[in-house]
């Protein structure tokens, strides 16, 4: 008897969490070893969407506020910007705005016609101007961005016109920028973000997702160039780990991915093939020039004694090199004369002499995407005497105290100083910059700011910023420039490549993806 | 019973009060501000302000923890700082996928570990006993970890009999439910198999040297019957609080297996929560979880005194 009401209650238990089980819980994939990718013949760019595109990504989607993304792994799917730019990662392409003209007091846009936003929304020039007040009235980094824009002025549905309180050198940039994708204003008077209504060639499928694990894009009927979309459907599943992403692209679930460098090789092995692409311009970021770093000899023994291609192999697998400067050749900014500083003990211990040998000690955050050359910093630094302090966090912790005046020293970038020297300059060494939490002052290169704002002449323009990357470097004021790059492993029978972007993190060109046909 | 019952029940119902007011606490002692990860450090003051009045961030400790379980009582915990979905309703939706996991696993931990120590145990010195506690030994030393991975690229990439990863609703199609949760079932049960295998074989060994039960085989009662009324029922009396056990550990290392095989279960959300410092979700699912484990042991506490009389209060 007691021996049935055991056997009862367990039979009861399973029944019940069966029933829970057969609750809810949506589908997040169909079963390994079908197509990662709907293989169809190659598309020429004429004939519109088809066919579905299985990616992988270690990004999670949490929101669709695009003010506070750090990449566009997601919002670069249903959301478009006024502007874009080319592969080269800096030529001013048209998208929403068809046409421009600025001067340093004005900036006038043509706008696209016939664009709608997902819900229906049309997409016209007071729509833009909604945009622009609410990205300057929201505090973020590109709400800095946008600071140039005193007042935006609406002419007729196709025309709209940003009225500028100074030169804006790199305003065009911006407008390209994640941060400035164009949302519906219908979503941004909800001010809750938790569904995607942007102008894109894909539409978010919240039913069909699991948010988090799974992301479903279906192609929106009104886009307005078909044309020009290859994919019909977008399927992001989400793999955090580098075994399973592997597996997923060997057994056709996704026919490309995001990997690390030790599992890259790997791919390679079983026949895939690998894509990086510079992405970021990472360097170290002496923060606190006030105390800490304030003798210009400490800071050029520190960029003496590390040695940026060391981090490059230990922390990046090879994906990367070390670089002279912030911008790349053909930027303003890009300073032909300056070159890194050799790593040099030598040199680095008389720096630190000709200071004075002070006695440092000071603790860095560290996560696990840096901490690799982290580790190796903080060991260049103790063969010079400083003392530094590893304090590893998690990636909520450090992206909420890395840029704080808690610590003195970053290895780090930011894409606020990737759209120009003048960023650069207002982000990292502008008294009020989100880079420079000690708001310590650098009067020389608040002048040279300065002049090149007022300079009207492009070229004269562009050797003032190439004059301040020199200065930067003279004082050391930042050094130990190196990019990183992100790879990504694919399928090439299921994809010819992947579009991507130079220095653009997290940035795939979607709209030109195209699957190929099945192979023999 | 019917007492036992209640007194079991009114401990279990303090035990979760508890351990969400211990979460509650250990949660807002954490160094990272949420304000700051969902605004980003570039906010103004009275973003700052508003969000924190928003999310009752500028009230007593004492004042949130009241208003969050007197919302939690009723079904509502809140919404998630950075989704801004109801966390009622996400913790909905990835639960039959935690308890599908975790029910399989259990299930294939208490037919292998159960089945093998009982045999091993009726068979003391046997081939059979050296067999079982050679793969017991096994199972303990292996890591569920590799041998998801193993299992994955032996049995979903090598020979394509199940999915690398991916979960599909019981409703949706029962087939590939199934087939979907073969491989993490089998992993993470592995080790929680072993574990009961060797307690089963330990507690049927000590119950057949028992002299209670020397004197029912000398009363002259079948082989059979011995070991079905006297050898398994005193021997599972033995076993069942290692298997309450086992349940929390299963579900401790579930979030292992969500990552690996890519299933949006609990753990998955307790991970990223606690990365993005999501304090509704991560409260939420901790209280979940918690209280999932307290039951469990409910009915561990409950089947023992079914088993054995003498557990109960007299």
């Amino acid at each position: 008897m007691r021996m049935r009401n055991v056997l009862s209650l367990v039979a009861a238990f399973v029944l019940a969490a069966l029933a829970l089980s057969a609750c809810g819980g949506s589908s997040s994939s169909s079963s390994g070893g079908s197509g990662g990718g709907t293989t169809t013949a190659a598309s020429s760019g004429g004939s519109g969407p088809s066919g579905t595109l299985n990616l992988g990504t270690v990004i999670q989607l949490d929101n669709w506020n695009t003010l506070v993304k750090s990449g566009e792994t997601y919002t670069a799917i249903p959301y478009e910007s006024l502007l874009k730019v080319a592969p080269d990662g800096y030529t001013i392409q048209p998208y929403l705005a068809t046409a421009w003209h600025q001067t340093p007091k004005r900036l006038d846009l043509t706008l696209r016609s016939g664009v709608v936003f997902h819900d229906g929304t049309p997409f016209d020039a007071q729509a833009v101007k909604q945009n622009i007040a609410w990205i300057q009235r929201s505090g973020s980094q590109w709400a800095a961005a946008l600071a140039p824009i005193k007042q935006v002025v609406v002419k007729d549905p196709t025309h709209v016109s940003f009225l500028l309180s100074r030169q804006a050198p790199t305003l065009l940039e911006n407008l390209t920028a994640r941060g400035t994708f164009m949302v519906s204003p219908k979503e941004i008077a909800t001010g809750r973000f938790d569904r995607e209504d942007g102008t894109g060639p894909w539409t978010y499928d919240a039913a069909a997702s699991q948010l988090g694990t799974k992301e479903v894009f279906h192609y929106f009927p009104r886009y307005w160039a078909p044309q020009n979309v290859g994919v019909k459907d977008i399927v992001m599943s989400v793999l955090q780990d580098p075994n399973t992403a592997l597996s997923s692209l060997e057994t056709g679930k996704v026919a490309a991915t995001d990997l690390d460098a030790a599992t890259l090789s790997a791919a390679q092995s079983a026949g895939m093939r690998v894509q990086a692409t510079p992405t970021l311009i990472q360097h170290v970021l002496f923060l606190d020039r006030s105390r800490t770093f304030a003798n210009e000899n400490v800071r050029k023994a520190i960029c003496s004694a590390i040695d940026p291609s060391a981090w490059v192999a230990a922390g990046l697998g090879g994906y990367g090199r070390p670089v002279a400067q912030r911008f790349p050749p053909g930027q303003p900014g890009y300073n032909a004369s300056v070159t890194a500083y050799p790593h040099d003990l030598a040199a680095a211990r008389r720096y630190m002499a000709a200071a004075g040998n002070p006695r440092i000690s000071f603790t860095l955050p560290t996560w696990a995407t840096n901490d690799a050359y982290s580790t190796l910093f903080a060991q260049e630094l103790g063969q010079i005497g400083i003392n530094v302090k590893l304090q590893k966090m998690d990636s909520g912790q450090y992206f909420t105290y890395y840029q704080s005046d808690k610590y003195p020293l970053q290895i780090n970038t930011s894409a606020s100083e990737n759209t120009g020297p003048y960023d650069y300059y207002a982000f990292r060494f502008g008294p009020t910059g989100t880079g420079n939490p000690f708001h310590v002052k650098v009067p020389a290169l608040a002048a040279l700011a300065a002049r090149a704002l007022a300079e009207t002449d492009p070229a004269a323009q562009n050797r003032i910023w190439s004059d301040m990357t020199q200065y930067i470097h003279d004082h050391a004021l930042d050094c130990g420039f190196f990019q990183q790059d992100s790879a990504w492993a694919y399928d090439p029978h299921k994809l010819a490549g992947l579009p991507t972007t130079y220095l653009r993190p997290s940035a795939m060109r979607y709209h030109e993806i195209r699957l190929l046909g099945a192979a023999g | 019973m019917r007492r036992f019952l209640a007194l079991r029940l009114a401990m279990s119902a303090i035990a979760v009060v508890l351990a969400a007011a211990f979460t509650f606490a250990l949660i807002h002692l954490s160094p990272t501000d949420p304000v700051t990860l969902a605004l980003g450090d570039g906010a103004s003051a009275e973003q700052r302000r508003a969000l924190s009045e928003q999310l009752g961030l500028n009230r007593s400790l004492a004042h949130q923890f009241g208003a969050w379980l007197g919302g939690a009582l009723h079904g509502d915990f809140g919404q998630s700082i950075f989704t801004h979905q109801a966390v009622g309703a996400e913790l909905a939706r990835r639960l039959p996928v935690t308890l599908s996991l975790v029910g399989g696993a259990v299930l294939l931990a208490l037919a292998i570990g159960l089945g093998l120590g009982f045999a091993a145990g009726l068979r003391r010195g046997s081939w059979a006993d050296r067999v079982v506690t050679t793969v017991v030994s096994v199972g303990l030393a292996v890591p569920a970890f590799w041998l998801a991975l193993l299992l994955s690229l032996a049995f979903a990439v090598k020979v394509r009999l199940f999915p690398v990863a991916g979960y599909t609703a019981l409703t949706q199609d029962p087939f590939q439910w199934a087939r979907g949760l073969v491989l993490p079932c089998f992993a993470l049960s592995l080790y929680s198999a072993a574990v009961i295998a060797r307690h089963m074989r330990g507690a049927v060994v000590d119950v057949l040297g028992s002299p209670y039960v020397e004197a029912v085989r000398a009363r002259g009662t079948s082989r059979a019957l011995l070991v079905r009324r006297y050898v398994l029922k005193n021997a599972l009396a033995t076993v069942t609080p290692v298997i309450g056990i086992q349940v929390a550990v299963l579900l401790a290392t579930s979030v292992v297996m969500e990552r690996v095989f890519v299933l949006p279960g609990i753990g998955s959300l307790l991970v990223s929560a606690v990365i993005s410092s999501d304090f509704p979700i991560l409260q939420g699912a901790i209280l979940v979880v918690a209280t999932l484990v307290i039951l469990v042991n409910l009915l561990v506490d409950v089947g023992l005194g079914l088993l054995d009389p003498r557990v109960r209060p007299q």
